[in-house]
């Protein structure tokens, strides 16, 4: 098991460094400060600023959660993408840990763009759920991950675990590309997609609105996921610790000598009585000795 | 439900999921935090 301990295992790791007890530092309480501020314009913009759309009316204030969600989404899951990929490659813990950090965070946005998108589709198409193709990839999309981190779950050594994920996580993102062509591929209830068009036919403050509010869930995204990722690794290091400690303790059994444990004559071994006996009988179905 | 409804539901949902995350993963990370030496923060 790799570890990032400067001492050998079982002496005491020395360092004046006070333990900060957070997962804070100085960039994530900027960018903290940053995505606070913007989820507020965010609000105000999408809530109150933008113009009312002249076929849907108010309705399409929910795109401005939706859309930056499953951009989201799209980041959190291209990240445990790279992650794992460079994983198999490099076999490099870091990379790991940002693909586990990320996929979670990807299952939290893949969740909230299906049930902001079902309550749209409530008002809108009258319905919330269709087995619509853009719907259904979406939703298997939740179901990959989710099984990715259910297979980060399994015990297992750290690097069994970590190939292990690496491939799930590959093979999950596969569905990424198949969500956002859906709805060009197939017939579909959906819009086809607004933003990659070369001249989008939406309002200008609209636009900015959007556009404003995929950037501030990116930088959320972001946020949230360098404190996972710490966390994350914070756990690996408290597991290798334990271990560490325990292998420590095995190791200092084994060169302890033995206590010399002379006969004592004088202290005899009480014979085992009956009533303690273990009978070694086995009873006939039904007549098995009552204790 | 008319359309407010269902625009106050996707805002709440959206704000509630992504604070109770939030909080969940800051008492998380102070929690291991406090347990890990700081020789051992070689990426924090």
């Amino acid at each position: 098991m790799t570890t990032n301990s400067p001492s050998p295992p079982g002496e005491a790791t020395v360092d004046p460094r006070p333990a900060p007890g957070h997962t804070g530092s100085r960039f994530t309480r900027v960018l903290g400060g940053i995505v606070i501020a913007g989820l507020a314009v965010q609000l105000l913009l999408a809530l109150v600023i933008s113009p009312r759309d002249v076929v849907q009316g108010d309705l399409t204030r929910i795109m401005y959660v939706h859309v930056p969600s499953a951009i989201a989404a799209y980041l959190a899951f291209g990240v445990t993408a790279l992650g794992s990929a460079v994983y198999l490659w490099k076999r490099s813990q870091f990379w790991d840990l940002a693909a586990a950090a990320s996929a979670e965070i990807g299952v939290l946005f893949t969740a909230m763009t299906l049930i902001t998108g079902s309550l749209w589709g409530r008002s809108t198409w009258g319905t919330y759920w269709v087995w619509d193709a853009r719907l259904t990839s979406t939703a298997l999309l939740l179901i990959l991950f989710i099984g990715y981190l259910a297979v980060r779950n399994i015990p297992a050594e750290r690097h069994v675990r970590s190939r292990r994920a690496a491939i799930a996580g590959l093979v999950a993102f596969v569905d990424v590309p198949i969500v956002h062509y859906s709805v060009d591929w197939w017939r579909s209830l959906h819009q086809p997609a607004t933003l990659t068009k070369l001249d989008p036919e939406i309002d200008g403050l609209m636009l900015f609105t959007l556009v404003f509010s995929i950037v501030v869930f990116q930088a959320l995204f972001l946020w949230l996921a360098v404190h996972r990722f710490r966390a994350e690794y914070l756990a690996e290091q408290l597991d290798a610790e334990g271990l560490e400690d325990a292998l420590a303790e095995r190791r200092a059994e084994a060169h302890t000598p033995a206590a010399p444990t002379a006969p004592t004559p004088s202290a005899p071994v009480a014979p085992r009585s009956d009533e303690d006996a273990v009978p070694v009988v086995s009873a006939a179905p039904g007549e098995g000795s009552r204790s | 439900m008319n359309d407010v409804w269902f625009i106050v539901a996707a805002y709440a949902v959206t704000g509630t999921a992504l604070a109770v995350y939030t909080a969940r993963l800051l008492l998380k990370g102070r929690q291991l935090s406090r347990q890990v030496p700081a020789g051992r923060r070689r990426w924090l």
